[in-house]
């Protein structure tokens, strides 16, 4: 019976650790997605002058979350109301700076002639490019220490149950 | 297209109230009454139709105009603002939206306009048909005659000039046409497609001034015939005769009460003493727009 339930604690950490990781992961993921976003944003609005709902229907991507919160986008561009994509933001594994920041940029996007759009793309670009680069750091350090942590920390409790 | 853009008040006091067809205009200033434009007839537009009175009419403000605007440029200010800047955005099937506003300037050139304080948005009609009675009169010898249509702002010149390209094609006389569609108001090319019926033999070119339109489209489309909006300035008329001395024939438009008021325009000078145009068409809003006033000859000879 003890041996059980020893497995389970130590499963228990470790999962946990994982979920740290793929959190951190996850992050690092999709801000790369938005860096990505912003610079195909700049381009298509720069030299091509797209609309924004083409440019949004022409991106594709493979991160799921991102994927979402473009879908939602995508209905406020129709709609232009905010209050979805308030809440879709607010479930993304972003810090709270980096969500204002994007739910402050879809809300003002397309709003002005190309040069302040390019202007403004190219401030939001600087920021999560600055974010990107934390995070990489944060995570090189973080992610193997999660999963080293949550199994010492198992063990440590292992030892004083067993 | 217009349920997109307008806010709801407006669009179902127009659609539940008014007949689209008799509706020419709506023009929305900031801070004051909506009014329409209604059969040629100007009134007060309230929540279930005219009102008498402009306290029952449907208030407009800044917000609901920067809507608009933001609806009718999907959201993307920066891919209109070339037509912004000239002070209007085009939508599909001809609707244009025409629109007052603080400029915004640098080194002496329209950047974009902001804080808009007017639009009006002029929804397009087309009356096929309309220039039947001054159509035959258009040719001498069989040949078609360069014709100028002239008519007071809102007197339909676009509609006719429009039926006039439409009746050489469905007529198949052996002509191909070309539209500069400066404004995008006569043909609508909307994604590629004429939103409104220009013929089977037009060719379109959509917002290019008409300098380079002419020189352009003459090198590449090899025309037969022209046909343009609002002939204004100088550069205008260039084009024109630019055009005739490549042996194209032009059918063009231009703001004037009567076909003897153009002596009044310094850019028109050229043009009437070489005796460009053949015909002049004279519409005006007497009976309602597009009433035929006359079709005139190069010397101003009353023809029908």
């Amino acid at each position: 019976m003890k041996i059980v339930l020893l497995i389970v604690i130590v499963t228990m950490f470790i999962y946990i650790g994982v979920a740290l990781k793929n959190n951190f992961k996850n992050r690092e993921k999709l801000l790369y997605e938005i860096t990505l976003f912003l610079k195909k944003l700049e381009g298509d609005i720069g030299f091509l002058q797209k609309n924004l709902l083409v440019i949004v229907n022409e991106y594709k991507t493979d991160n799921k979350n991102f994927a979402h919160i473009l879908k939602v986008f995508k209905t406020y561009l129709n709609n232009g109301n905010s209050q979805e994509l308030k809440n879709k933001l607010n479930y993304c594994s972003l810090k709270e700076e980096e969500k204002n920041q994007l739910l402050n940029f879809f809300e003002s996007v397309g709003k002005g002639e190309s040069t302040s759009e390019i202007y403004k793309i190219k401030n939001y670009l600087m920021f999560y490019e600055e974010c990107l680069k934390r995070v990489v750091e944060e995570n090189t350090k973080y992610c193997p220490l999660a999963i080293k942590l949550s199994i010492l920390i198992s063990l440590a409790i292992c030892v004083v149950i067993a | 297209m217009l349920n997109e853009i307008l806010p709801e008040i407006i669009y179902s006091a127009i659609s539940s109230n008014l007949n689209w067809d008799r509706l020419y205009e709506i023009r929305l200033r900031s801070n004051n009454p909506c009014t329409v434009n209604y059969g040629g007839l100007n009134y007060f537009l309230g929540a279930k139709g005219f009102v008498k009175s402009e306290n029952d009419a449907i208030f407009v403000d800044l917000e609901m105009l920067e809507n608009i605007i933001l609806k009718a440029s999907s959201n993307s200010i920066y891919a209109y603002n070339n037509e912004i800047k000239q002070g209007f955005i085009t939508l599909s099937s001809g609707i244009r939206i025409g629109i007052c506003g603080e400029i915004v300037a640098e080194n002496d050139k329209i950047k974009t306009i902001k804080n808009y304080s007017s639009l009006n948005i002029r929804i397009a009609h087309q009356v096929k048909n309309c220039s039947l009675k001054a159509f035959e009169k258009l040719f001498v010898e069989n040949e078609f005659c360069n014709t100028l249509i002239v008519s007071v702002p809102g007197a339909g010149k676009t509609t006719f000039l429009r039926d006039i390209a439409y009746q050489l094609c469905n007529q198949n006389y052996p002509y191909n046409l070309l539209i500069i569609d400066e404004r995008g108001e006569i043909a609508s090319v909307y994604e590629g497609c004429a939103g409104l019926d220009v013929g089977k033999f037009a060719d379109v070119i959509s917002y290019s001034s008409k300098q380079y339109g002419f020189e352009m489209g003459i090198r590449a489309m090899c025309p037969d015939i022209i046909f343009t909006d609002e002939i204004a300035t100088i550069n205008d008329a260039s084009a024109i005769l630019y055009a005739i001395g490549c042996g194209v024939k032009v059918v063009a438009t231009t703001h004037c009460n009567t076909a003897k008021d153009l002596f009044l325009k310094n850019s028109f000078n050229e043009l009437l003493n070489k005796k460009v145009f053949k015909r002049y068409i004279v519409l005006s809003n007497r009976n309602g727009p597009g009433t035929l006033e006359g079709v005139f000859d190069e010397n101003f000879n009353y023809l029908t």
